[in-house]
């Protein structure tokens, strides 16, 4: 049943085809099968990537600039005085169903408030349900204490959906362009329930539909003829293959069977860097992720000021960059990355602990050892992975090297990690963050605050904590901007809670024929994209 | 016995010849095992002499060479570090005949001892051994072994551990070795079956042999049996069977640091070379053909040492 | 012989209770859940996804529902694939994972049969002296090695087969060879040494004696005997190739139900873990009982009660 309708969309497209030239295919590698293509419940890259090319959520982000667009919802209003936001929506997107009739049902605000309070219900154990306890009832509900019925979120009628905040919240249409804020086929949960997502059985209303799910083998996704702004989508077919080995991608990218590779391994970075044809291809775009090492400074020798002072003053990040990354990357002194509402620019500003040695060797000497004699052995760990073990025998090198003192590295598989680093998080551990929604409150608040379970380092500071809630409320942007800074130099100058290493970049090879966008927040816009005649 | 009389000029020995003087006599003959043996020899020196053979340190490495490949002051290339790659495969070395020696010896040990009780005292104890060796026989050796290791790995391998003692211990040995001392125990705990079969089958055809049901008779209480009779007995055959199993312990080990469950960084093993450099073979060769050389030839000659072994123990041997 | 093969399928009963319960304990030993995840779970969420995997009662009763309801053919939900069931993926790998181990067996036998056969007639010659070279080196290169270098060598620098993943019949020859060596080189051996073996019986002796000619002393004499002791490694062989598959499929991006091992282990995901190896337990099993009954079979001088 399944393989006849894509055979015929695939005749149909044929046809079109026919009419207007090649069909075009982007030949893509995702590198897991996605775990989940339930906007509920997905939490990965990968699973992200495919949901953003069938999924519409309220607002979108530009792609260049991470200003917030217009989606699903043409406008939006912030009421003060009810702290509600109210988006009015289009009336012509279609729900897309498995058999692909244009007039299927349409999207409506309903459908925004059974997605947001779906994703919200204890039953669906949503990982990233806590996003959205700005929203009145909405932590109540989620934890089992609350019902639905008191969520602030209402569809005042077919096309108006009203959002009421517990507090205002000026970065909310951000959080609106998440898939979180995504309308939900109801229908077609209540009919499949947990295989609604299931090739067969999924309704979607994004540029694209799934059009085959071959697990842990390929999926493919085929050009909607339904969205409502289906004409400037070029690209007809989306070919996802799932190798996970990097160097088989490369592989296969050279080969030509790949047409974008988006994580060329940094062993082959000086080969394609200096090869004519590869090093043309290769481009590199900012990414809104930061990599750090988060101290324990519960645990002596950490617990001494001087010694967080030394450990970080001793990391040569641009070396790192040039002989380990080869990406291109930035160098980190503070936490937020560039591209994210509260970024400051702390290399610059001198906020953080630029590579010193000298200085690095004089805080250790005045925390009282000198030259290193005398300072135990500290264990530095990472979860298992090739990238992190380059990174940890760099930068553990650099800290025998400069300091004199001793570095034991130990790798913990992820689970396992995870787990150590939330109940007695070693002294030295690596840790990341990747921004869900572009806005220091996702970076400041979601992280750091006393009482975050993404806190591995216990970091608890009320000045800090002070800072944070009251940007998060805040609603003069340019008062925001300085109480993050504030923020900033706290943790990361004052008081040393850790040792931000690098912003990401993405590195990507793209075919000459390609024509294409980059997106910092991660997960590609398709729709956006063309492919030349090649 | 009856003596020939010896022809002028003909070379005769007094002395009767034992089964290892024979197997010694017939292992140097075999052109091959030699070879091996002469490999391996190489080879274990270079590893406990590292400190003097090697030409750099595992760590000593200059970040700007990383994956140099070959030139004067780096014969063979530098891995992503900037290390040394030649060092490290001396290094390497340790790591290898370590996994495969100790490991040996700790299969060889539950082995043999399981195999002694259970052939000694025969009857149920026997029977309900036996039983558990077959059980265990269907569990299929790398998924066990995987198990293992990441329980190990989780349990065991943070410093500091809270409330030390017993795990503390542990993981304070592991640490000391380099992550070595959980592979040891988790190939020794998965590769005893053998071991034990044939010891118990040896074990068992001894006590039959008449002079242990003399030494009964007599009243020789039963550890002296088991130790003066039986023990010698059998302890020749499973050595050289244990050191059949050597190369397989090798390989183990490699397996093991390619799916990163293996050793800490920045200890070289063989097999953690070979994935590191796996992902950067396109571009720099090097740093995947020396751990695959350095793997295979010891195999190699440690194959043909082995067959040179069990061709010269084996009485039934028959060579045109 | 009835009475054999049923004694032998009784004996699986405590078999599967024995691997169940080890992988069971060493699972549920090590630290971390299914949901541990960078960015911590509200506890009370985290309380409620375990009530929904049963995660939360004691261990005997997880046991206990788990087993009950492999024996029904029930593998469970996958914890880490929410849309699938365990018996969803296993019908997805495992064929896969059992293609790739059958065609690599067939290499090894099918190569390395007719390899030790030619080495034992000709022996000490060049073709015996370079042919068990190759086989030595068969069992000393480890798929590690062989599999990156059989990549380089065929896929990137010469161009005749695909790269990695799977799907058409050229996908399969680069896994299979690389699976294969290791099994290939050791029935070259032991058919060359039995074949050795059993040149020198009397009855060879004999049939040469009477004119037979000499392909078919070697091929209807010689090689039914031989047959035997090299069956007995067929057991452990196509053990052996299942679980060697785990490395490989990684290598070579291959969608198996090795691959999903390991990283099920990493995802805590513990009905396929669970799943996984009680089957892999079980095919070994029953590929020895075969072999045993291939051994009846082949030498009529053996007798099972």
């Amino acid at each position: 049943m399944k393989k006849m309708w894509v055979l015929a969309l695939a005749v149909a497209l044929l046809a079109g085809v026919c009419a207007t030239g090649q069909a075009k295919t982007l030949y893509w590698n995702i590198q897991s099968d996605p775990p989940s293509l339930d906007p509920s419940m997905a939490t990965d890259t990968t699973s992200h990537q495919i949901l953003k090319a069938m999924f519409i959520s309220l607002c979108q982000f530009d792609d260049a600039t991470m200003a917030v667009l217009p989606d699903l919802a043409t406008s939006w209003e912030f009421d003060a005085a009810t702290v509600t936001w109210t988006f009015h929506l289009r009336n012509d997107v279609r729900w897309t169903q498995r058999n692909w009739t244009p007039s299927g049902m349409p999207v409506t605000a309903g459908d925004v408030e059974y997605g947001i309070k779906r994703l919200l219900a204890p039953e669906t154990a949503s990982e990233y349900a806590y996003v959205l306890y700005l929203i009145k009832g909405a932590e109540a509900y989620n934890t089992g204490v609350g019902s639905a019925d008191d969520v602030g979120v209402k569809a005042l009628d077919d096309y108006t959906v009203a959002i009421t905040l517990n507090f205002p919240a000026g970065y909310f249409p951000g959080m609106a362009a998440l898939w979180l804020c995504a309308p939900l086929p109801r229908q077609a949960i209540e009919a499949y329930g947990d295989k609604w997502t299931e090739a067969e059985n999924i309704v979607t209303n994004g540029p694209y539909v799934l059009g085959e799910w071959v697990h842990e083998d390929h999926l493919v996704l085929v050009k909607s003829p339904s969205y409502y702004d289906a004409n400037n989508v070029k690209i007809d077919e989306v070919y996802c293959t799932m190798v996970n080995e990097a160097s088989t991608m490369m592989a296969m990218y050279e080969a030509g069977v790949l047409d974008v590779n988006d994580t060329p391994p940094l062993e082959d970075m000086d080969r394609i860097k200096s090869d004519p044809v590869l090093s043309l291809e290769l481009a590199q775009a900012p990414r809104l992720c930061t990599y750090r090492y988060g101290l324990n400074a519960a645990k002596p020798p950490l617990d001494n000021i001087l010694v967080r002072k030394a450990l970080a003053s001793s990391v040569d990040r641009q070396s790192l960059i040039d002989y380990v990354l080869k990406g291109n990357q930035r160098p980190a002194q503070t936490w937020s990355p560039p591209g994210i509402f509260g970024y400051v620019d702390g290399v610059s500003l001198g906020i953080g602990y630029p590579y010193d040695p000298e200085a690095a060797r004089q805080y250790l000497a005045d925390a009282g050892y000198p030259g290193g004699v005398g300072f135990p052995e500290v264990t530095l760990m990472i979860n298992t992975s090739q990238a992190h073990q380059k990174i940890a025998e760099f930068i553990g090198q650099g800290w025998e090297d400069t300091l004199g003192i001793q570095i034991n590295i130990t790798n913990q598989e992820w689970g396992v990690y995870l787990n150590t680093c939330a109940t007695d998080a070693p002294q030295v551990f690596r840790m990341g963050w990747c921004a869900d929604y572009p806005d220091g409150n996702n970076w400041m608040n979601d992280v750091f605050h006393s009482g975050s379970g993404n806190n591995y380092e216990k970091y608890n500071s009320p000045a800090f904590d002070a800072l944070v809630e009251q940007a998060a409320v805040e609603l003069d942007p340019a008062v925001r901007l300085d109480l993050y800074k504030q923020a900033e130099i706290l943790i990361c100058d004052t008081d040393v809670a850790f040792i931000p290493i690098y912003f990401y970049t993405f590195n990507q090879l793209t075919k000459p024929y390609v024509v294409r966008t980059f997106s910092a927040i991660g997960g590609e816009s398709w729709k956006n994209w063309d492919i030349l005649d090649h | 016995m009856v003596r020939r009389k010896v022809q002028s000029g003909e070379q005769t020995s007094d002395k009767p010849r034992s089964l290892g003087r024979d197997a010694m006599h017939r292992l140097l003959k075999n052109r091959a095992a030699v070879a091996g043996g002469a490999i391996l020899l190489v080879i274990f020196l270079a590893a406990v002499f590292a400190d003097f053979v090697a030409p750099y340190s595992i760590t000593e490495g200059d970040i700007r060479n990383n994956y140099a490949g070959p030139s004067a002051a780096h014969p063979f290339g530098c891995d992503f570090m900037g290390r040394d790659m030649l060092s490290r495969l001396i290094y390497g070395a340790r790591i290898s005949l370590a996994a495969g020696l100790i490991g040996a010896l700790t299969a060889f040990t539950i082995g043999v001892t399981f195999g002694l009780v259970a052939g000694f005292f025969g009857g149920k104890t026997d029977n309900v051994m036996m039983r558990f060796v077959d059980i265990m026989y269907s569990f299929p050796t790398l998924l066990l072994i995987i198990l293992l290791m990441v329980f190990f790995k989780s349990s065991f391998s943070v410093s500091g551990v809270a409330g030390g003692g017993f795990r503390g211990a542990l993981s304070d040995i592991d640490r000391a070795m380099g992550g070595m001392f959980f592979i040891f125990l988790g190939i020794g705990l998965t590769s005893w079956l053998g071991m034990a079969r044939l010891v118990r089958g040896m074990v068992l055809s001894v006590r039959g042999k008449d002079y242990v049901e003399a030494a009964r008779a007599v009243g020789t209480p039963r550890s002296q049996i088991l130790l003066r009779h039986v023990l010698p007995n059998v302890l020749g055959p499973a050595i050289v069977a244990q050191a059949l199993q050597i190369p397989g312990f090798i390989l183990y080990e490699a397996f093991l640091s390619f799916i990163g469950l293996g050793v800490n960084p920045p200890t070289p093993s063989w097999g953690m070379m070979l994935s590191q450099g796996y992902i950067a073979m396109r571009s720099h060769f090097h740093l995947v053909l020396w751990p695959a050389l350095a793997i295979s030839i010891t195999l190699f000659a440690f194959n043909f040492l082995g067959d040179g072994v069990r061709d010269a123990f084996d009485p039934r041997q028959t060579r045109r | 012989m009835f009475q054999f093969i049923l004694r032998r399928m009784l004996w699986t009963i405590p078999v599967i209770f024995v691997v169940s319960s080890l992988t069971f304990i060493l699972m549920h030993s090590v630290p971390g859940s299914p949901f541990t995840r960078e960015r911590a779970l509200p506890a009370a969420i985290q309380k409620n996804l375990e009530a929904k995997y049963h995660l939360d009662d004691p261990l005997w009763k997880q046991y206990g529902d788990y087993m009950w309801g492999f024996i029904r053919l029930d593998f469970g939900p996958s914890i880490a694939y929410r849309a699938r069931t365990v018996n969803d993926i296993l019908a997805q790998q495992w064929p896969v994972t059992m293609t790739l181990g059958a065609v690599a067996f067939v290499f090894a036998a099918c190569l390395g049969i007719p390899l030790g056969i030619l080495s034992a007639v000709k022996q000490n010659t060049l073709i015996d002296h370079s042919s068990m070279v190759v086989a030595m080196l068969g069992v000393s290169i480890p798929s590690i090695a062989l599999g990156p270098f059989l990549i380089w060598i065929f896929a990137l620098k010469l161009k005749w087969l695909p790269v990695a993943t799977w799907g058409t019949p050229a996908h399969i020859v680069l896994p299979a060879l690389t699976l294969s060596t290791f099994y290939l080189s050791r029935f070259a051996r032991i058919t060359r040494a039995a074949m050795l073996q059993v040149t020198h019986e009397e009855y060879i002796v004999t049939a040469r004696a009477k004119g037979v000619r000499e392909s078919v002393v070697n091929l209807k004499h010689a090689f039914r005997n031989a047959i035997i002791p090299v069956s007995t490694i067929a057991g452990p062989a196509f053990a052996d190739i299942l679980t060697g598959s785990l490395v490989v499929e990684q290598i070579f991006g291959i969608p198996g139900i090795g691959k999903y091992y390991v990283t099920s282990i990493g995802n805590r995901d513990y009905p396929v873990i669970m799943a996984t190896t009680l089957i892999f337990a079980l095919l070994i099993i029953f590929m020895n009982l075969l072999v045993d009954i291939s051994y009846a079979l082949l030498d009529p001088r053996i007798r099972y009660t």
